[in-house]
């Protein structure tokens, strides 16, 4: 009997002081919220991150017009300095994607996937519908994007190089690049790390979206890969140039 | 038995309040702990401001040297171009080609463009159809270069011959820089095709305006930032 009273008492009070702790904690907590000051700061690291980051292409640019300018000034006869120009020019046209460049890089081609054998196919069972679906625009714009995103320096698809002023629309029942359509099978060649752009390209799941169309994408790696020159004249109407110092 | 109960009674209290107290004094201890590591945050986050700050005026001093540069340069080409007239052929191309790279900042009339999600968006059922996805921002890009925009930025970053938009999170990334919404997508080109471009019957405004907000706005000359390499 008292034993058992003495074991009742031992109880009660671990459980007692079990249930003071858990109160005060809980009135703590309530009272003081645990403020999350460390989100602030990593909004902050990303700001700083920037401004870094703009820091560093504001110096390389900085550097590029200084090694500009003095080759303009040292240049000792007006022939020269044209040259010195004329290269300039050539800098300039490469990055617009006026240029044909060359490199390492990745041919995808969009091809028709296999269709089942037909006589797999009961008679009975519907034929899965699957020629509905097309690629439109919008795909081959993602998958550009893709590329883009992930370091490609060009694109082109079907030979029409890519640049920046390029739409990519369906107009009826194809698809035009700028104002010349292309036709099925797409090949997409883009200039970049091969390894990077095929594991961008896994991870974004092209493949799954391309056969939901019942299309196959071949990526092929290549060590030398030419893309074309846009070769369309682009006449500037409404563009020119900031000459004053601006906000920007 | 009824002592046995009184005595049970104030084992209970006493007991209530040991706990009570090992947990106050716990909690003290954790609270200047946490005081210590807010103080630790703050110090930390006004040298980060401080350092944000530092780094701003730097970058606005190299922004107006980078200019400074560039007019020089300018004025040696434009010298040059007056002296020979093969050099004012190369100069005429070197200006086009740099304004189509994006490596200067160029001026014109145009639209801009403010995309955001949905105010009501918070009350439908399927969210996600009313926030602004990227691919409807790359829809509406790809609608202005159809119409001949020849430049185009997002959020003030200029689209070049190799960018992207991707979205991250509420976030659009474009050049490797990331910005919040509202996305302001500017526009330089013939002010009248773009905006008529994206109000077609079925076009893009129609398409995306039943779901996100979208509004249109012409604009006179204004500058586009430049992308620089």
């Amino acid at each position: 009997m008292l034993q058992k009273s003495r074991k009742i008492t031992f109880i009660l009070a671990i459980i007692s002081a079990i249930i003071g702790v858990m109160l005060t904690v809980q009135l703590r907590s309530s009272l003081h919220p645990v403020h999350k000051e460390s989100r602030s700061i990593a909004e902050l690291r990303t700001t700083l991150q920037k401004e870094l980051e703009k820091h560093k292409n504001l110096l390389a640019d900085i550097s590029k017009y200084n090694q500009l300018y003095y080759q303009y000034e040292t240049s000792l006869s007006e022939d020269e300095s044209i040259s010195v120009m004329k290269e300039e020019l050539a800098r300039n046209r490469r990055m617009a994607g006026m240029v044909s460049v060359e490199g390492e890089g990745l041919v995808l081609e969009v091809v028709d996937a296999h269709i089942p054998d037909e006589h797999i196919l009961d008679e009975h069972m519907p034929v899965p519908v699957v020629g509905d679906y097309t690629i439109d625009d919008e795909d081959l714009r993602w998958l550009v994007n893709i590329l883009f995103a992930n370091g490609a320096q060009a694109v082109s698809i079907n030979g029409h190089r890519l640049i920046s002023t390029s739409a990519i629309r369906n107009v009826g029942d194809v698809i035009q690049i700028d104002t010349r359509t292309i036709k099925p099978p797409y090949e997409i060649k883009a200039l970049g790390e091969p390894d990077v752009l095929l594991s961008a390209m896994k991870l974004e799941g092209v493949e799954e979206n391309f056969q939901l169309a019942n299309k196959k994408v071949l990526a092929e790696k290549r060590d030398k890969l030419m893309i074309s020159a846009n070769n369309e004249t682009r006449s500037i109407q409404f563009m020119k140039p900031v000459k004053e110092k601006g906000d920007s | 038995m009824s002592r046995r109960r009184k005595f049970h009674l104030y084992l209970t209290v006493v007991t209530f309040c040991t706990g009570f107290l090992v947990a106050t004094s716990i909690e003290t201890t954790k609270l200047t702990r946490k005081e210590r590591i807010n103080d630790q945050l703050f110090q930390q986050e006004t040298q980060l401001n401080d350092r944000i700050l530092s780094e701003k005026e730097q970058n606005r001093h190299l922004e107006n040297q980078l200019i400074d540069l560039q007019r020089q340069v300018s004025k040696v080409e434009e010298a040059m171009a007056e002296r020979k007239s093969e050099a004012a052929d190369t100069l005429s191309q070197l200006e086009a080609a740099r304004m189509l790279s994006g490596v200067v900042a160029v001026e014109g009339p145009g639209i801009v463009i403010t995309m955001q999600d949905s105010q009501n968006a918070a009350n439908s059922a399927d969210i996600a159809n009313y926030i602004v996805h990227e691919q409807d921002v790359r829809l509406v890009v790809n609608e202005l270069r159809a119409a001949g925009a020849e430049a185009i930025s997002i959020n003030g970053q200029r689209l070049v011959s190799n960018s992207s938009i991707r979205c991250v999170g509420p976030t659009i990334i474009v050049n490797g820089i990331k910005s919040a919404a509202p996305f302001v997508v500017t526009a330089i080109g013939d002010p009248g095709t773009m905006e008529s471009a994206l109000n077609l019957p079925g076009g893009v405004l129609h398409s995306l305006q039943d779901f996100v907000q979208i509004d249109v706005a012409k604009k006179g000359p204004g500058p586009i930032t430049c992308f620089c390499r």
